[in-house]
């Protein structure tokens, strides 16, 4: 089973999932190991990584957060208006004012845990 | 983990590393610190910028009590509030014995701070109070009303000659009007009330009076003499005649004129004026000399006197009968005496006139009381009751008089 899937599986506490890119999830260093065969983890068999602390709603924003990071690392170049502006709604998504408070201590916790 | 600038911001290319979660969060987390009050168990350095951002050493405790994980760390914080709270901190600050009770070092020192500023706050307001006191007392405020004036002071007003202007004129003419008014009152008889006052504070006169004064029962107690009526103002005036002293003694004197009264007497007894007999023997009879020692001048203006007053009542013997009963005599009876008051008795009873008889068997001085004391007692009945002719020398003086008793008989102002 060598094979790597394209998609990777995320699921929060509340058994919310989230099927994303492997490269984006693996801008955590965290899920890659998890995901390497490796290792001999069992999420590598599955292609399913399962996390108990966090929920759905701050995993959501987490899978987001990979995306976005996984844009900005193909960019290079910032004069590119179109990343810029991309990044700059990804940011102003992200830090929003509607950002719950409750929120952004528990992503707080997940990124550090994510190491991301 | 640098922040994101925006691509506008930057004038080169530079790529702009993605802000990690952590710091998204983070900055998330800052701007929301206010609402914090509970970390959990998150790691002190993961939000200790965010804590630093707190404002209020209240939550700051709280998150500490929330979290006791976070407690052991927090004195660098607690460290920033004591510098920004307290001034001259760097001397006051101290270590706590347990590294967990930095909060109680803040909490003592922000109370020692508060007891001194309000100390400095108490010296001020003295101070200020003090000054705001000597500002109060040194204003002067304009008062719309003035202290009335007194009424009394205000200035006369002139003579309407002397007067200048118009409101001088008609202040003298109003003058002029109340002294006028003044003057009509008067004479009506009203009083000011001042005047009023003081009179109403006298004592009445009726008070006063219990009986005769001394020199007028002593006036009377002097007997008129048989003497011929002399005229009411003789040559001599009756001051002079009372001051004259020397020569014989009045005594003498009366007795001389009593036996020239008797002459005449006899002489007159002829003619028919019986009547006026009567009424003299009657003033005989009834008088004796006066035991006190005066001029005969002044008897015989008082005979003249007394014979005005019983002529007037000719038929009121009773009175002189009344006084006789009620004297008692005092003095040792002799038989003259008694004979004396006997043939008087009879005078008086039948109307006769017998008075040379009674007049020549004089009795002493002494036993002259008796008689002296029942003409005392007419007089001071008469006295009692004013008379309906009063003698002209009485109604004179009456005469000289105002209309009403308390009226002062000269124009002048009541005080």
């Amino acid at each position: 089973m060598n094979d790597l899937t394209e998609y990777v599986t995320l699921i929060s506490s509340d058994d919310f999932s989230y099927v994303v890119l492997r490269s984006t999830a693996c801008i955590s260093p965290i899920i890659r190991r998890m995901l390497d065969p490796s290792n001999g983890f069992m999420e590598a068999s599955t292609n399913t990584v399962h996390f108990d602390n966090i929920n759905g709603i701050v995993l959501e924003k987490v899978c987001e957060y990979f995306y976005y990071n996984e844009k900005n690392k193909d960019a290079k170049d910032v004069a590119d208006p179109e990343y810029a502006s991309t990044l700059l709604i990804m940011v102003r998504k992200l830090i929003s004012v509607s950002f719950p408070t409750e929120l952004c201590l528990e992503l707080l916790m997940a990124a550090d845990y994510l190491d991301v | 983990m640098r922040a994101p600038k925006l691509a506008t911001q930057r004038h080169s290319t530079v790529t702009m590393p993605a802000p990690s979660l952590q710091a998204v969060a983070l900055r998330a987390t800052m701007r929301n610190i206010t609402n914090i009050y509970d970390i959990a168990d998150m790691r002190y350095d993961l939000i200790k910028p965010a804590l630093k951002k707190i404002k209020n050493p209240q939550q700051l405790r709280e998150i500490e009590t929330n979290s006791p994980a976070i407690a052991d760390q927090t004195e660098e914080l607690w460290r920033a509030f004591i510098a920004r709270d307290i001034p001259g901190w760097k001397e006051k600050i101290f270590e706590p014995v347990n590294p967990r009770s930095w909060w109680k070092v803040h909490a003592k020192l922000m109370r020692a701070e508060k007891r001194t500023q309000e100390q400095q706050e108490k010296a001020l307001e003295l101070a200020l109070g003090g000054l705001k006191q000597e500002r109060e007392e040194r204003k002067v405020s304009i008062l719309e009303k003035v202290v009335p004036e007194d009424r009394k002071r205000t200035t006369k007003a002139p003579a309407l000659r002397n007067a200048k202007s118009g409101n001088q004129v008609l202040a003298a003419l109003r003058a002029q009007g109340r002294t006028e008014a003044r003057h009509r009152r008067m004479d009506l008889g009203h009083l000011s009330r001042g005047a009023v006052a003081k009179i109403s504070a006298l004592p009445s006169a009726k008070e006063q009076i219990g009986s005769a004064p001394r020199w007028m029962v002593r006036d009377l107690m002097k007997p008129v003499l048989m003497a011929p009526p002399a005229p009411l103002f003789g040559k001599k005036t009756p001051v002079t005649a009372m001051v004259s002293r020397g020569g014989p003694s009045r005594q003498e004197i009366a007795l001389r004129k009593a036996e020239q009264e008797a002459k005449l007497k006899r002489l007159t007894q002829a003619r028919p004026q019986q009547q006026q007999q009567q009424g003299r023997a009657m003033v005989g009879t009834t008088v004796s000399p006066p035991p006190a020692a005066k001029s005969g001048e002044a008897m015989a203006e008082r005979e003249a006197r007394l014979k005005g007053l019983t002529h007037a009542r000719p038929p009121q013997q009773g009175r002189a009968m009344v006084g006789m009963t009620v004297s008692p005599p005092p003095a040792a009876k002799s038989g003259e005496a008694m004979v004396e008051r006997e043939a008087r008795l009879k005078a008086l009873t039948q109307g006769k006139a017998r008075p040379a008889q009674v007049v020549e068997a004089r009795p002493t001085p002494k036993s002259a009381s008796p008689p002296v004391r029942e003409h005392v007692v007419a007089k001071a009945i008469e006295i009692a009751s004013p008379d309906p002719k009063p003698s002209p020398v009485l109604e004179a003086t009456r005469k000289r008089l105002a209309p009403s008793p308390m009226m002062p008989l000269k124009r002048r102002k009541i005080m």
